[in-house]
Order: structure tokens, then sequence, then C-alpha cells
């Protein structure tokens, strides 16, 4: 101390005991103040106090670190792991050194040169890394402190998922998967349905189906898939019986009714007149309405009676499913191609490269996963009804395709890349190979696996997109 | 390719009521929430979480962020003052409105919202909680739970909010841990309902969480 701190700190100290200093004693306390005895003590006093306030601000800094909240960005088991690590970025400026150690086993490492933490985790988990520091002018050169940082560690959702058969004891089971391979109109029609990991995992049932058949008599085939209400109940029943019923239904026109059929759309093609179109509107808005409601009808009455034999309240709306349908005929022209949609999926008439024709339009909603259900009575109410059910004539095609929004959530995103050619092509090439997963569907109608080659391919990996998947392609 | 989302909001109570144990618990809890979700694929590849705390302020605390990078700050409370459950309801309509996409021609909607409120109180601003109420139950969620916890939790006025209130007779850690792994099987279920337009059916909950009929 100076000698003019000395007298303050003096001066006060005196006030500060009460100690009053007369005019006379003011010339001795001056004398005082310049001893060697006093300047010792000044000077350890003055050493004291520094450490004391050193020690009090060492604490408050050590206390402020250790209160917080420390997290590095989460990383994800398998994937390299990037972080620059600075103090500034955690508020810890008052850090005048530090090292940072990561569990041994984690991969993942900080490099003290150049600040940065990197690695490849190997284990999932929620760790802590030890961060050794010292403060800038701490009192104790030599002294290190310690803070844990938390470190969360993501697995890896592919190895998640569980695979867990479903019972094939449970009421209405149906195998996970199957695929069939068959020839109708000239063509080869092969149809995979496989059920969604997420139904994988819980170990519960494929809710999509399909059914489909081609009469050579009358030269008709009708392709069907229905998706299931993943909510509902007894949906993986509720698509079984739309299918079967659709199916029977058209199975069961007469044959004379068909050979009609078959001249008003030769007549419509040739002329496009008024008899040949009213001809053909009638076809179609009776038999393409009366089928879907003879669907909805046959799966009210399978509710109803599952009801009257339980003795339980069985809603209509636990067999909640979807439908889409083609029916189709070949002639000297081209094809005739008939459908109907309720609900979401996608169907449509496929010319590589060239064009593509949507048959119906998905119902969505303001949200995901929001649709319409065959099972819904006001569908059939709807001024709208007709809009499902559509007729086409073309003159070939690469490909007719029907398929459920396991399918098309993933590889058309919205409803509008469902009419992009772009899309169709991207589908086209990556059934042909262009995929991540090795998977390839040869189309050649000698190919006898194709079937079995198109359920490998539904195996595709796509995050978030795991509901069951079913897809009809006529080729 | 990003996947299709499923937005959880969960709105806390934090008013001074809540300080000491049961915000400590709540903290636990969240822990015990995220942990459990990303163990569940579904989760981890689609939930993205908002966490709003409501006392005298309203605050997003969590935008909403995808499970796999979102970190969880600490939650704290004041040492009292109202619960501006009102103010809350009001805040997430209006978050939901900017973070919440719906789908149309070419833009991917996301999953229907969940919403998850939890309180150990009653709204303090009774006027605007009973004008936000009706919005949102005519907002689409796809589930609306609502958690009274401890003693002087008020069900009759969550009932206003959804149907689907429970009870948890207190706010200790156990309790409101085993509240938080519901929490997480029941956005889990989202995984066997994604083609739904019905209310999502809630797993059975545990012998603390009590349901209010």
């Amino acid at each position: 101390m100076e000698r003019q701190q000395r007298r303050i700190y003096i001066t006060q100290l005196l006030k500060q005991r009460s100690v009053d200093i007369t005019e006379k004693q003011s010339a001795l306390l001056e004398a005082y103040i310049d001893s060697e005895e006093v300047i010792e003590q000044c000077r350890l006093i003055s050493v004291t106090t520094d450490t004391l306030v050193m020690n009090l601000q060492e604490n408050i800094a050590l206390s402020n670190i250790r209160e917080k909240l420390l997290q590095l960005p989460n990383g994800t088991v398998d994937k390299p792991y990037t972080q620059t690590f600075s103090l500034t970025q955690y508020g810890l400026e008052k850090i005048a050194s530090f090292t940072l150690q990561f569990p041994e086993s984690l991969g993942i490492n900080y490099d003290q040169q150049t600040g940065q933490i990197s690695g490849v985790p190997l284990e999932q988990g929620e760790f802590r890394v030890r961060m050794f520091f010292k403060l800038t002018n701490q009192s104790d050169p030599e002294k290190t402190h310690e803070k844990e940082i938390a470190f969360v560690v993501n697995p890896d959702p592919k190895k998640l998922w569980r695979n867990i058969p479903s019972s094939a004891d449970s009421i209405y089971w149906k195998p996970d998967e199957v695929k069939e391979l068959t020839t109708m109109l000239g063509h080869k029609l092969a149809v995979a349905s496989k059920r969604g990991r997420s139904h994988a995992h819980e170990g519960i049932f494929r809710d999509d189906d399909f059914e489909y058949f081609f009469d050579e008599q009358t030269g008709y085939a009708l392709i069907a898939v229905a998706d299931g209400a993943g909510s509902a109940q007894f949906s993986r029943k509720g698509s079984q019986l739309a299918c079967e019923a659709v199916v029977n239904y058209f199975k069961q026109i007469p044959a004379e009714e068909y050979k009609q059929l078959d001249d008003v759309i030769t007549a419509y093609h040739a002329q496009k007149d008024e008899a040949s179109k009213n001809a053909l509107n009638e076809f179609l808005t009776q038999r393409f309405s009366k089928a879907p409601f003879e669907a909805h009808q046959q799966i009210a009455a399978f509710a109803a009676e599952l009801a009257k034999n339980s003795g339980k309240e069985v809603k209509l709306k636990e067999f909640a499913t979807t439908i889409l349908f083609v029916l189709l005929r070949k002639f000297d022209f081209g094809y005739s191609v008939m459908s109907f949609s309720v609900g979401d999926g996608g169907m449509g008439i496929y010319r590589r490269g060239e064009e593509v024709m949507m048959l119906g339009t998905p119902d969505g909603g303001e949200f995901a996963g929001q649709t319409r259900f065959l099972t819904m009575p006001e569908i059939f109410a709807d001024t709208s009804f007709y809009k499902r059910i559509g007729f086409r004539i073309v003159q070939d095609f690469t490909a007719i395709v029907v398929m459920s929004d396991g399918i098309t959530d993933p590889k058309f995103q919205t409803d509008a890349n469902l009419a992009r050619i772009e899309k169709w092509d991207e589908l086209w090439d990556d059934l042909g190979g262009k995929n991540n997963d090795g998977a390839v569907v040869n189309f050649s109608h000698d190919n006898e696996n194709t079937a079995a080659e198109l359920l490998a391919w539904m195996d595709f990996w796509s995050p978030g997109n795991h509901d069951d998947r079913t897809i009809a392609i006529l080729y | 390719m990003a996947s299709r989302r499923l937005p959880v909001y969960l709105l806390l109570d934090t008013s001074g009521s809540m300080k000491g144990e049961p915000i400590h618990a709540v903290n636990n809890g969240l822990q015990v929430l995220l942990s459990k979700l990303r163990q569940d694929p579904y989760a981890l590849e689609t939930v993205w979480i908002s966490l709003i705390t409501f006392d005298r302020e309203v605050k997003q605390i969590v935008p909403l962020t995808d499970l796999e990078s979102l970190l969880l700050p600490e939650v704290t409370t004041p040492d009292s003052g109202p619960t501006n459950m009102g103010a809350a309801l009001e805040l997430l309509l209006n978050v939901m409105r900017r973070e919440v996409k719906t789908g149309a021609g070419d833009d991917k909607g996301d999953w229907r919202p969940l919403l998850f409120l939890m309180t150990d109180g009653k709204p303090s601003d009774l006027a605007l909680f009973r004008s936000i109420v009706p919005k949102i139950r005519s907002y689409n969620f796809a589930m609306v739970v609502a958690c009274a916890a401890g003693a002087s939790a008020q069900d009759s006025f969550l009932k206003e909010i959804t149907d689907t209130v429970v009870h948890l007779d207190t706010a200790d850690s156990n309790t409101l841990t085993s509240f938080f792994k519901w929490v997480s099987a029941s956005i889990g279920t989202g995984n066997q309902s994604v083609t739904s337009t019905e209310q999502l059916v809630l797993p059975p909950p545990p012998d603390e969480i009590n349901m209010v009929i």
C-alpha cells in the first residue's frame, strides 16, 4: 500500500471502530503510518483482502459454470459427428483452458488444436462428457475443475424396428405378405402386398388387401386394392371383404351384358355419338355405384352378424377400408379402363416417358392420413360421388398400376405429384433397379419371379413411411 | 426426403405452486419422456416436439423441433404468481398457425397434432381461457390430453378443453415419471393410427393415473 492508501485505510478503520482522534493526536498518526510495523501490517492486510475477494470471485464463477445446463448437439449411432466447441457459445468466458473427455468406447474425440469434436458414435445412449478446466486468474494455478456436459446419441431408427409375426390364431388373420403373378388380357399382372414396419413392430396385422379376376369368356378383368384403416379394429377384414365383394359383383354380371358393353364401348370409340355415350354412362353410373355400395352393404352385414353372435356392439367403422378398382377390357383399338376409388392411394395408366393418366383423385384432408372410407355411408349420398368413377380408352401402356398409400406416400409424397409423369418415370426406374437397396424388378413376360422381386423391392426404406404397402402392376 | 411430421405440443404449468419438488419432477419426467421416445423408431423418425410453459408469463421455450436434434432446456418456475392457462392456449394456436403444415397441392401435410397439457391448479385468466377453449375444441387435434396434477388441480376446467382428462393424486417424481411414460406410449399409438379420421385410442394408464370420467 502506498502512503496515501495506508492513511485512508487507517483513518476509515478508526472511524469504523469509533475511535476519535484529536487535532494533537493527528500528528502522531501521521508518524505512525510511516512506521515499519504499520507498513508491513498493511501489506499483509492487502494481500489477505485480495485473496479473499479473488476466492469469492472464483467461487461465483465456478458456481455459475456448475449451474449451467451444458448439452452438446445430439448425435446418432453410426452417423459421422462433427461439432466445433467454443466457450463463448456456452457462455463460459471465465474459463481459461479446458479439455474434453468423452467416454472411451464411444468413438468421439475432442481435438484441442482445432477445437473440433468429431467421430462416429458407436453406441446409443445418454452420455456425460467430462470437461476439465481452469479459470482465468485462479488462486491456485495448479487446480483443475470439472464439469459434466450432456451428450445424447440417438439410436439408428432402422435398427429399432422389430419384426414380430402376427398371430395366425387371431380372428381374421391373414398372411403378413402375399405375392401373386398371373396372366390377363395378354399381359402379366404382378401383385405384392406387405405388412408395414409399424405393424410388424407391434406384431399386428396387414390391413391392406387385394383381389382380381380375369374372365376369358367375356374378356373382362378386374383389379382391386383396399387399405384398411390402421385405427379400426377389424379393418384387415374390411379390406378383404371390400375386394371380394367388388370382384364377386363384376363376376356375376351376365355375359350378355358384357357383350352389350363391348358394343357400346366400340361404338363410343368409333363415333362418340350421344347414344353410345348415354349407354356407357348408364353402365358406369349403374354398375360402378352399385358395386361399391354392395361392398359397403356386405361389410355392414358382416359387422351386424358379428354383433349378433358376440352380443356386443360392433361399429361399422371398425371395418373401415378404402377401395380402388379398375375394370379392364382389351379391344382391337386399345384398352378400355373403368375405375372407381374411395380413399387414398393411387391408380394410373402409365406410358413411360410420355404420359400418365391418373384414375380418380385421392381423398385427402388438411392433415396427413385423413381420408374417406367405403364404410362411411355419407360417401354414397355425396353429390360428388360420380367423380369417383372414371373411364378411359388408351391405345397401349407400359403399366396400369393400382397402389395403396403405403406406396404413394413415400414414392409420390403429394397428391399433385401423382399426376406428374416425371414422378412415374422415377418410380419405374426405381423398380428397374435405380435404388439404394439393389432391388430390381424384371418386367419381362418370361420372368416367373416378377411378383417375388416386387415383394422384395417393397421392403424399401423411407423414414416415417412404414404403412402397409400394396401394389398391383399390369404390364 | 423429409418424412411426415407428427407435431406434439406440451403445455406445462410453471406457476409458483410448482416450485420445488413438482418442477423437479417435471424436468425428470420430460427427460424420461424423451428417452422413451428415442427408443421408438416411429417417434424417432416422425415426432416433433414443442414446449410451452405458463405462469405469469407464457413462453414457448422449445419451438417445434425434431426429436432427433431436440435439446431439453431446464424448466424453471418463479416464486409465485398466477396460472395464465388461457394465454398459453392462445400462444399455442398462434405458434401452430406458423409451425404446423397442412397439405394441399404440392405441400405435404403433417399428421394431426397431439396436445398434452399439465397443471397443478386452474386458469387464473378465466375470461381469456373461456374464449380460447372453443378454438382448441374445434382444432383438428388427433388427441388432447389434459392432466391435473396434485390435490389443488381442478379437473372441471380441463374438462372444458378435452374429454380426456387424467388426474394425478400427487405431483411427485414417481407419479409424474409414470405420467410421462404414459404420454410417450400415447404418442407411440400414432404408430397404429396413421390412416385415421378418428380420435386416437389411448393405451391403458398406469395405476397412478386416474382417468376422470
